[in-house]
C-alpha cells in the first residue's frame, strides 16, 4: 500500500519533471491533481482493508554498519498519511488556481517530491535513512522558494543542521556500533559525550522548526509567493523538524538539557509568533508566524504532555492549510502585485466564501483539541483566534476604501460575529462558570484585553524588534571577522615567510650557489684542473688511511 | 604470464598506444586540431570498456588482489613485474579515467593546441593506470615516479606566474620522496625479495632497520598529500591552474600518496610507535583548519576547490591512520565519489571562468540565466558538501565515527574544517546564482545539450554510486 503510494507519488513527480512547461500549464497541473487523487483513492480503499505491509531494500549489508531502506509497515502511520495527501492535494490546487504563479507544474513536483522525503524519513528505522530523508528536504526546498537570498538562507540553516545531525549520529554510531533506531536507548545507558549529542540534536530540531533566533531562513520567505510559502510551511522543512524530534527523541533525553530548553524555548517562539503576526503589515509574514507558532507549539506538547504527535500532525497541519487559503482569499480578492499593494477592495463574492473556510476551521481545532491533554491547547487554540481575528479586522479596516462606509460596517459586524464564536467556544472549552477563578480563563480575557490597545500603539511604533535576525549579526562579527583574520595571519606568517621564503627559497639559493661555483670552477681551466687534482689526492689519502 | 588474455597490461597499453597515436595526429590546421581531442576520448572510452569487463572478472567480495599477470623482466637480480587488481585499485582507475574523459570533453575546443595537453594526459593515464594494477614493490616504484613526468611537463606548459620556482619545488620535494621510497625498497629487496604488495604488511618492525623502512616509505608517501608542512607546495602547485584537466591531473597526485599508504600499511605497529601516531593526526586536523581558513577567505575559486580537495585528502588520510577494516574496505567507493565530484566541479568552473575572460565580463548572475549550468553545479556542490547523494556520504559517516569516538575534540576540529570548506563552495554557488545586471553572459553561454546530457549521465553515476557502488557489474 504504502510502497504503492510511494511509487505512485514518485513516478508522477518525474513525469511531471519531462513536461516543459509552457501554456497549457494548468491543463498539466489538473491532470497531476486528478493522478493524486487517484492515488489518494486507491491507498484509502487499501487502507480501509486494515492490512498492515511494508518494503524493506538492503542497502548496506556490512555486519558492521547494516542499514536497510524502509518504508512504513505500521498501521498508525499508514493513518497518517491520508489526510496529509488530502493537504498535498490542496497545496496543488492552490498551485493551478494562485494566478502569480507561472511555474505551477514546477511547484507541485516540488510538493509532491517533499511528500514522498517526509514517508522517507517517518518510515525510517536507521540513521542512514533518517539523514538522508532530511537532506532531501533540504535540497528540494532549497528549490521551492523564487527568490534567491531566500534559498540561500534556506540552505545555509540546513546544512548546518544537517552537520549537526551528522556529527550526533556520528557519535552515537561510535559508541553503540549499529545505526539502528531501536537501539538509541543502549546509547542512553552507556553512552558518552551526551550532553553534546543531545545539543546538537536540539540545534538541529530548533533550526528546522524555526524557533526563536533561527527563523530567519522562514521569516525572509515573505517575498515569495503565497502559494510557495505554504508548500514550505506545511509539507516542508519544519515538517521534517518535528518527525526529526519523534524519531530522535530518546537521544534527547539522555541529557537533561533539552528537556528543560526546548519547552521554555517553544514558549518563547510561541509569543514571539504570535506578536509578529500582530503588528506586522504583511500578510505572508503573519502566516509564516503562525504556522511556526503551530510547530512551536507541537514541540511544547510533546515535552510537557507527552502528546503523540503521529495523530496531531494531520489536524495541525490542515488548519494550517485552511487558514492559508483563508489569507489566499484575502489577497485574491484584493487587487494583487508582488508588493501587496491594497488599493480596491472586492468583498462582496467572497463573504460566503470566508465564513464557511471559518467555520471550517472552528471545526478543526475542536476536532484536535480533545486530543491534546491539559489546558495548554485550550489557551493556544484560543490565542490563536484572537490573532486571527485581529489580523481580519487590520485587513478590513486598513485596507477597505475609505470612501465607501459599508466596507467599515461590514468589518464591525464580521469581527463581531467571529468574536462571539470565540467566546463561545472558549467559555465551552473551559467551563468557565464552574470555575470563577480559574487561572487560564483569566489570563486569556486579561491577554485580549490588553492585547487590543497595545496592537493598535505598536502597529505605529517598531516592528523590527521582533523581526531582528541575531544570528546574522553574530555570525558576521564572532564569526567570518575573526575567522578571516586569523586565515590571513596564518597564511602570511607560516606558509609566506616561513615556507615559501625561508625553506623553499633558502634550499633554491643553496642549489644555485652551488651550481655557480662548479660553473666557475669549469670556466676557469686551471681551477678545475687544480680541483681535480685535489680530489684525487683527497680519495688517495682516504685509501691510504683505510 | 599465465594463460589468460593480459587484460591488466592491456589496460596501460592503450593509453600509451593513444598517446603514439596523438603523436603523430596532423596538427598544424585548425580543422586537424580536433583529432588529437577525438583519439583521446576514443582511448579513454575504449579502456573504460576494458575495465568494466574487468569488474566482472573479479570477486568484488573479496577485499583482496585477485587476477594476477606476472612479467619476467631481470634475471639478476631476480626482478619481476607483477598486476593484480582488487575493488581499490579498480575504483581509482575508473575514477580517474571517467573524470579525465570529462575535463578532455570540456577542455578539447578551448585550447589553442591540444596535441601536448593530450599526449601529456594520455601518458599519464597510462603510468597511473600502471600504479593502481601493480602488485609489487619495484613496477609500484616504477609508475609511482613514472607518473611524475607528465605532471612536471603539464605544469610547465599551463602553468602560470612563477612557474620555475613552483617547478623547483616540485622537483625537491619528489626527489627528497624517491630517494627515501627507493632506499626503502632496495632494503625490503634485500632482506625480504621481490615482495609483493599484498605481503608487505608481513615485514617486521626490526629495531633500526624495521624503522627506518616504515619512516621512510611513509614519508615518500606523505610528501605527495598535502599535510602540514608539504600542504605548500601542492597548492602552489594546483591552486594557480586554469586548464580543468591539468588540474584533475595535478590534483590526483595526493591519490597516489594515499594508495601508497594504503597498501604499505604494516598489520602490527608496536605501541611505542603507534602512540605518537597522535601527533601525526594533530598535523592533519590543524593542516585542514589551516586550508580551510584561507579556502574561505581566498577570493579565487579555484583556491575553494582546491581548499576543498585538501581538506577531504587529509580526512580520508586520518581514516587511514585509524587502520579500521570498515573504513579501508569502503574507502575506494568514498574516493570515487570525491574524485568525480571534484572533477566534474573543477570543469564546471573552468568553463564559467574561461567564459568571464572571453567575454570580459564578471560571471557573478551568471548561473540566474544558464538553466542547465545552475542545475548541474548545484547538484555538484551538494555532492561536494556532503549531501547524501553520493557515495562520499557513507564513508565520511564512517570515518567521522571513528575519529569522534578517538577524540572528540579532534573529530570537532575536523567537522569544523569540513563544514568551512564546504562553506566556501557553497558561498561560490550563491554567489554565481545572485542576480547582476553587470553580467553580460546569457542563455546563449549555456553549456550545449550534448555536454549537458553527457554531464547528467555522471550525476547518474555518482547517484548510483550512493544507492550500490557496483551497480555496473554484471556477474556472469
Amino acid at each position: 500500500m504504502v510502497l504503492q503510494l510511494f511509487i505512485g507519488l514518485l513516478a508522477i513527480a518525474s513525469a511531471s519533471l519531462l513536461i516543459t512547461q509552457g501554456r497549457r500549464r494548468k491543463i498539466w497541473s489538473i491532470l497531476i491533481l486528478a493522478s493524486l487523487v487517484m492515488v489518494s483513492y486507491m491507498f484509502a480503499e487499501n487502507l480501509s482493508s486494515n492490512l498492515q505491509d511494508g518494503f524493506i531494500y538492503q542497502w548496506l549489508p556490512y555486519s558492521e554498519i547494516k542499514s536497510d531502506f524502509h518504508i512504513a509497515s505500521s498501521l498508525r502511520l499508514q493513518k497518517m498519511f491520508l489526510p496529509l495527501m488530502i493537504m498535498l492535494m490542496g497545496l496543488v490546487g492552490l498551485n493551478i488556481i494562485y494566478p502569480p504563479e507561472n511555474h505551477s507544474l514546477h511547484a507541485s513536483v516540488l510538493f509532491i517530491l517533499s511528500f514522498v522525503s517526509f514517508i522517507l524519513q517517518i518510515s525510517g528505522n536507521d540513521f542512514m535513512q533518517l539523514m538522508f530523508a532530511g537532506c532531501m528536504f533540504s535540497i528540494i526546498g532549497f528549490y521551492i522558494p523564487d527568490i534567491v537570498y531566500s534559498r540561500k538562507r534556506i540552505f545555509i540553516f540546513n546544512f548546518l543542521s544537517e552537520m549537526a545531525v551528522f556529527a550526533a549520529l556520528s557519535i552515537v554510531y561510535g559508541k553503540t556500533g549499529t545505526t539502528s533506531l531501536a537501539a538509541l536507548s543502549k546509547f542512553s545507558e552507556n553512552g558518552i559525550h551526551k550532553d553534546l549529542v543531545a545539543v546538537l540534536l536540539m540545534f538541529a530540531i530548533a533550526c528546522k522548526c524555526g524557533f526563536y533566533l533561527v527563523n530567519g531562513q522562514y521569516l525572509l520567505l515573505k517575498d515569495t509567493l503565497f502559494n510557495r510559502i505554504s508548500g514550505i510551511m506545511l509539507m516542508s522543512l519544519p515538517l521534517s523538524g518535528v518527525v526529526l524530534l519523534i524519531k530522535v527523541h530518546p537521544l534527547l533525553s539522555v541529557s537533561t538539557i533539552p528537556g528543560t530548553v526546548l519547552p521554555v524555548w517553544s514558549v518563547i517562539t510561541m509569543v514571539s509568533c504570535i506578536f509578529t503576526a500582530l503588528i506586522n503589515s504583511n500578510i505572508q509574514t503573519k502566516f509564516i508566524t503562525i504556522c511556526l507558532s503551530f510547530y512551536a507549539f507541537m514541540v511544547y506538547i510533546f515535552f510537557m504532555n507527552n502528546a503523540d504527535l503521529y495523530d496531531l500532525i494531520p489536524y495541525f497541519l490542515l488548519s494550517c492549510l485552511i487558514i492559508s487559503l483563508v489569507f489566499v482569499q484575502i489577497i485574491y480578492s484584493l487587487s494583487y502585485n508582488k508588493q501587496i499593494n491594497y488599493s480596491s477592495v472586492s468583498w462582496k463574492t467572497n463573504k460566503i466564501i470566508l465564513a464557511s473556510i471559518l467555520f471550517l476551521l472552528f471545526t478543526l481545532m475542536f476536532l484536535f483539541n480533545d486530543r491534546i491533554p491539559g489546558t495548554e491547547s485550550r489557551v493556544f487554540i484560543s490565542v490563536l483566534f484572537v490573532v486571527i481575528a485581529s489580523i481580519l479586522k487590520m485587513v478590513y479596516f486598513r485596507f477597505a476604501s475609505n470612501a465607501v462606509s459599508e466596507h467599515h460596517v461590514w468589518a464591525e459586524i464580521i469581527c463581531c460575529i467571529f468574536s462571539f464564536i470565540f467566546f463561545v467556544f472558549t467559555a465551552w472549552q473551559t467551563r468557565f462558570w464552574n470555575c470563577l477563578f480559574n487561572y487560564e480563563v483569566l489570563a486569556f480575557f486579561t491577554f485580549s484585553l490588553i492585547l487590543m490597545p497595545i496592537q493598535v500603539l505598536i502597529n505605529f511604533g517598531n516592528s523590527a524588534i521582533l523581526q531582528k535576525d541575531i544570528l546574522n549579526q553574530i555570525y558576521e562579527r564572532a564569526f567570518i571577522f575573526p575567522l578571516k583574520t586569523l586565515g590571513r595571519i596564518l597564511w602570511l606568517a607560516f606558509d609566506v615567510v616561513i615556507i615559501e621564503r625561508s625553506i623553499v627559497t633558502g634550499m633554491s639559493h643553496v642549489y644555485r650557489k652551488i651550481v655557480s661555483l662548479f660553473h666557475t670552477l669549469q670556466n676557469d681551466n686551471n681551477s678545475w684542473f687544480y680541483g681535480i687534482l685535489l680530489g684525487i689526492i683527497f680519495i688517495f689519502i682516504y685509501l691510504g688511511v683505510n | 604470464m599465465n594463460g589468460y588474455f593480459a587484460i591488466l597490461s592491456s589496460i596501460i597499453c592503450i593509453p600509451f598506444l593513444g598517446m603514439l597515436f596523438v603523436l603523430t595526429v596532423k596538427s598544424d590546421r585548425e580543422e586537424y586540431k580536433n583529432n588529437c581531442s577525438n583519439v583521446a576520448i576514443f582511448t579513454i572510452l575504449a579502456n573504460l570498456v576494458m575495465i568494466w569487463r574487468i569488474f566482472m572478472l573479479i570477486d568484488e567480495s573479496k577485499f583482496k588482489l585477485q587476477l594476477f599477470e606476472k612479467i619476467d623482466w631481470l634475471s639478476f637480480p631476480d626482478i619481476n613485474l607483477t598486476f593484480a587488481v582488487d575493488n581499490l585499485s579498480l575504483m581509482m582507475i575508473l575514477a580517474l579515467h571517467l573524470v579525465i574523459l570529462t575535463s578532455v570533453i570540456f577542455v578539447r575546443r578551448n585550447v589553442s593546441d591540444p596535441k601536448p595537453l593530450m599526449i601529456f594526459s594520455l601518458l599519464f593515464l597510462s603510468m597511473v593506470t600502471g600504479l593502481f594494477v601493480s602488485a609489487d614493490i619495484f613496477s609500484f616504484f616504477i609508475f609511482y615516479e613514472a607518473m611524475l613526468l607528465p605532471i612536471f611537463m603539464l605544469m610547465g606548459m599551463y602553468g602560470k606566474a612563477k612557474r620555475i620556482s613552483r617547478l623547483n619545488g616540485f622537483f625537491i620535494y619528489n626527489m627528497a620522496g624517491t630517494v627515501l621510497l627507493f632506499l626503502a625498497i632496495l632494503l625490503i629487496y634485500k632482506f625480504y625479495g621481490d615482495l609483493r604488495l599484498d605481503k608487505t604488511s608481513k615485514i617486521l618492525w626490526h629495531k633500526n632497520l624495521g624503522l627506518y623502512i616504515w619512516g621512510a616509505v611513509s614519508l615518500a608517501f606523505i610528501s605527495r598529500i598535502p599535510i602540514w608542512p608539504f600542504h605548500y607546495w601542492i597548492s602552489s602547485v594546483s591552486s594557480k591552474i586554469n586548464n580543468p584537466l591539468v588540474f584533475v591531473i595535478s590534483s590526483s597526485l595526493p591519490l597516489s600518496g594515499l594508495y601508497g599508504l594504503i597498501r604499505f600499511w604494516p598489520s602490527y605497529i608496536p605501541l611505542e610507535i603507534s602512540q605518537h601516531f597522535v601527533w601525526l593526526n594533530l598535523i592533519g586536523v590543524f593542516t585542514m583548519l589551516f586550508i580551510s581558513l584561507i579556502g574561505f577567505i581566498h577570493h579565487n575559486p579555484q583556491y575553494k576547490i582546491f581548499a576543498f580537495v585538501t581538506v577531504y585528502y587529509i580526512m580520508y588520510l586520518l581514516g587511514i591512520f585509524t587502520h579500521d577494516k570498515l573504513i579501508l574496505n569502503n574507502l575506494c567507493y568514498a574516493l570515487f565519489g570525491f574524485i568525480l565530484v571534484f572533477g566534474s566541479l573543477n570543469v564546471l568552473l573552468s568553463y564559467i571562468i574561461n567564459l568571464e575572460q572571453q567575454h570580459n565580463t564578471t560571471s557573478v548572475g551568471f548561473l540566474c540565466r544558464a538553466k542547465r549550468l545552475s542545475l548541474l553545479y548545484s547538484f555538484l556542490t551538494f555532492a561536494a558538501v556532503g549531501f547524501p547523494v553520493s557515495s562520499m556520504f557513507t564513508n565520511n559517516f564512517l570515518i567521522l565515527s571513528k575519529l569522534l569516538s578517538i577524540n572528540i575534540q579532534m573529530g570537532i576540529i575536523l567537522l569544523f574544517a569540513c563544514i568551512m570548506a564546504s562553506g566556501s563552495l557553497i558561498m561560490e554557488m550563491f554567489k554565481l546564482k545572485t542576480d547582476n545586471k553587470d553580467c553580460s553572459l546569457g542563455k546563449s553561454e549555456d553549456i550545449g545539450l550534448g555536454s549537458y546530457i553527457y554531464m547528467l549521465g555522471m550525476i547518474f553515476v555518482l547517484i548510483m554510486s550512493f544507492i550500490r557502488p557496483l551497480w555496473f557489474v554484471i556477474n556472469e
